[in-house]
């Protein structure tokens, strides 16, 4: 799909959705929204999973380099799409009565507002990182990376976001799957961690002789 | 390359997703739109029988569970 394409279809779809914004839809799009939204951190956590299976290098042997590289960008898309769908079909909810500046804007909205602001910060910062696969070459591998790490604050935003908001936390099968996500994420975040440090060089103290000459240790 | 190598994978997911949120969508058509979104229901107050009247109603218990001790001084 060409670049011109996908800006057409982006831009045909909000110009659907503000349309038919006063069209009544009953409770479809209500259902819509907390199954996509539930989709969408199940697709930014896996997303997030094999991000942090390249950088540790954990699934090597086990998985194919470039295919978990392709499953890290397509989930990481996904998501943002699945995020999309959440927040659009909350436009056509008569419940909520969220406005479109509520949607985009975080802490606007009148009810729930520390929750659904998160969530709108979620979304930003998902769209943010996901964009940033595409200007990699143009911004630089350094600058890449720092903004790379905000991924991190969009899956914890996430989380406090669906935990806060979420009509189905309370379902175990919901929590439960909360659980897992954040027990996966944190355990590949230590190994990264563990893995970062134990690969950076040690730093060597510089000794001074009595000659007051600079000279490194080998050790 | 890669993307075009992986793209089985990709409609796999693809579809997987699309099948959770059709299937999510749909079980979520099923309850009641007032159950999943309205606040915690108030509490139900008995009524009151047709034959009663307001000293019969009071609570005549009077049995203090508050100890002296943890009153405080």
């Amino acid at each position: 799909m060409s670049r011109s394409t996908l800006i057409l279809t982006f831009a045909a779809t909000v110009f659907a959705t503000l349309a038919l914004s006063s069209v009544d839809f009953g409770h479809l799009p209500w259902a819509l929204s907390r199954a996509a939204g539930l989709a969408s951190f199940a697709a930014l956590t896996a997303s997030v999973a094999f991000g942090l299976l390249i950088s540790t290098k954990a699934s090597d042997g086990m998985l194919p380099r470039p295919f978990v590289f392709e499953m890290h960008q397509f989930l990481s898309v996904l998501s943002l799409t699945l995020i999309a769908l959440h927040i659009g079909s909350l436009v056509f909810d008569r419940y909520l009565g969220l406005s479109v500046v509520d949607l985009l804007v975080p802490f606007t909205s009148s009810e729930n507002t520390f929750a659904f602001g998160i969530g709108v910060i979620a979304a930003w910062l998902t769209g943010l990182t996901t964009a940033s696969f595409w200007v990699r070459s143009r911004i630089g591998v350094k600058r890449w990376r720092k903004l790379h790490y905000l991924t991190f604050a969009a899956w914890g935003t996430g989380l406090v976001h669906g935990l806060m908001a979420g009509t189905d936390t309370g379902a175990p099968v919901v929590y439960w799957s909360y659980v897992v996500s954040a027990a996966l994420v944190l355990a590949l975040t230590a190994l990264r961690i563990v893995d970062a440090t134990a690969r950076r060089p040690a730093v060597k103290k510089p000794a001074t002789t009595g000659a007051g000459r600079r000279v490194y240790s080998e050790s | 390359m890669a993307a075009m190598r992986y793209q089985n994978a990709r409609w796999f997911v693809a579809g997987l997703t699309v099948a959770a949120v059709v299937g999510g969508t749909a079980y979520f058509m099923d309850e009641p739109y007032a159950a999943a979104t309205a606040e915690p229901a108030a509490t139900v107050v008995a009524p009151v029988p047709a034959n009663s009247n307001a000293a019969s109603n009071r609570v005549t218990n009077t049995t203090s569970t508050t100890s002296k001790k943890s009153r405080g001084s």
